[in-house]
């Protein structure tokens, strides 16, 4: 008994002090903040409001703390939105690189808000447009819906000859036809790679653009597909395929480290082939 | 239409700035990627180049009826009075045509002449002659065509000024190659005059 009631009490003791020294270090962390000088960074955002009658897009400029904000540009523009001005429209979801919701033009290049780490160099001023030469709703947010069309032409799905055999059974493939679709099935469609793109600006209406080819190839040389010939010969006109010229600010843009631009080369080499190999078959 | 109020980002001075900056960089590259593209695909380039070598001039007529189709194509779409997000994402099957792999051969096309005109390169400096003058001026001007007519593909929009951007650039290679052949004929040929311009 007297036992049992030590131990309590020394958990209590134990229970007692703990968070007493929780807060000490809390404090102490706290307090070594202020130490540090404040570093001021500017931030000059594309602001452009629809709803205000003749309003012409401007720069607004902020000023942000560095030592109490997070290290993603991502984090400075929420910080803004809350603490600043509520105003500020952006799209930002997952803040971890796999929504690709809060695409954007910074400091010249198109990326994902969420993965772009801020430059420290307060001398610097950042600047953050909405993805270039797309029609803007309002502020950073873009119009997809000319984008999604286009990924929505190509049928980003499997297709089969026969779909009798549809949901009885796994459609199985190799291990090596699986690892044909690595680095191209991580693409989160956030068209940071399509809206960087030359061709893509001049002719967005017709011209399919790096990300929405890369995904036509994705399932082009998906083993289970079966309609690899239709979905070439869909891209058999001058300007789907042909208005890629190699220019590559697809993949040096490209958040997630893929390589749009040699996907459609590898699609213009099917292109050139694909119907003799239809031809050998029959 | 469907957001009356749209703005294009490049409404703003600065950005105007940078994505012209930008552009002249991507011009400059132009040059360079007509012959890239060549190396990086040479292989299924050589796959083609026995079917298509008796195409003889051919692909000059495929290229005329690749120019004219997408716009035909374009009026169609253009006078269905649709919405704005309707009409910007026609579906590519559009312009495709039912079956025919024109714009693949014409690829292919532009590959094969890239690769001749850089063998025909050194061919001329061992063995100068009549034959690869003449060669190198069908070359030259075939390949000059094409990369031409892929910019003004790019640039040129709206029907009417397609069509006459089209035929004043045949036209231009139509003068350049009978200038080129006259040279050729009358005077001391390709391979002479430039051997001539470096013993300058």
């Amino acid at each position: 008994m007297s036992v049992v009631c030590f131990s309590l009490s020394r958990c209590g003791a134990v229970a007692l002090r703990s968070p007493a020294g929780i807060v000490a270090v809390r404090f102490a962390q706290t307090a070594a903040a202020p130490a540090a000088e404040p570093r001021i960074k500017k931030f000059q955002v594309y602001r452009w409001d629809p709803d205000t009658v003749g309003d012409k897009p401007r720069m607004q400029t902020y000023e942000i703390n560095l030592n109490a904000c997070g290290p993603m540009v991502l984090d400075a523009l929420i910080k803004i939105k809350n603490e600043m001005d509520p105003t500020l429209t952006f799209r930002r979801s997952c803040r971890e690189g796999i929504c690709g919701s809060c695409a954007m033009n910074i400091n010249g290049g198109n990326t994902l808000a969420c993965l772009n780490r801020i430059d420290t160099n307060v001398n610097k001023v950042s600047k953050i447009y909405p993805l270039p030469h797309m029609y803007v709703v309002k502020d950073l947010v873009p119009d997809m819906s000319n984008f999604y069309a286009q990924y929505k032409s190509i049928e980003p799905y499997l297709k089969k000859k026969d779909e009798s055999q549809q949901g009885k059974a796994q459609y199985l493939q190799t291990v090596e036809d699986r690892q044909k679709l690595d680095g191209l099935y991580e693409c989160i469609l956030c068209a940071c790679c399509s809206t960087s793109c030359p061709s893509y600006w001049w002719n967005g209406d017709k011209y399919l653009g790096p990300a929405v080819l890369m995904q036509a190839y994705r399932w082009m040389i998906d083993s289970r597909d079966e309609f690899t010939e239709e979905r070439l010969s869909k891209l058999q006109d001058p300007f789907s395929l042909y208005r890629c010229h190699t220019i590559m600010n697809c993949t040096k843009t490209c958040p997630k480290g893929l390589n749009p631009g040699k996907a459609i080369a590898e699609i213009k080499k099917m292109m050139a082939t694909y119907k003799e190999k239809r031809t050998a078959a029959a | 239409m469907l957001y009356p109020n749209y703005m294009s980002v490049t409404d703003t001075p600065s950005l105007r700035r940078s994505v012209a900056l930008e552009m002249s960089f991507n011009n400059y590259f132009r040059v360079t990627t007509v012959t890239l593209d060549g190396f990086l695909c040479t292989m299924a380039a050589l796959v083609r180049i026995s079917s298509v070598c008796h195409r003889g001039v051919k692909p000059l007529f495929f290229r005329n009826s690749l120019l004219v189709r997408p716009l035909v194509a374009h009026k169609q779409s253009s006078d269905r009075p649709t919405l704005l997000a309707a009409q910007i994402h026609a579906s590519p099957s559009q312009y495709a045509a039912g079956g025919s792999n024109a714009a693949s051969l014409h690829w292919t096309g532009e590959r094969i002449v890239s690769i001749i005109l850089l063998g025909l390169g050194p061919v001329a400096y061992l063995y100068p002659g009549p034959v690869v003058d003449y060669s190198l001026a069908a070359a030259l001007t075939l390949h000059g065509h094409w990369g031409i007519g892929q910019v003004l593909t790019d640039y040129v929009h709206g029907d009417l000024k397609i069509k006459v951007a089209n035929t004043s650039l045949l036209f231009l290679s139509a003068v350049t190659f009978a200038g080129l052949c006259y040279f050729n004929y009358n005077d001391v040929g390709i391979c002479k005059a430039v051997a001539m311009l470096w013993s300058l």
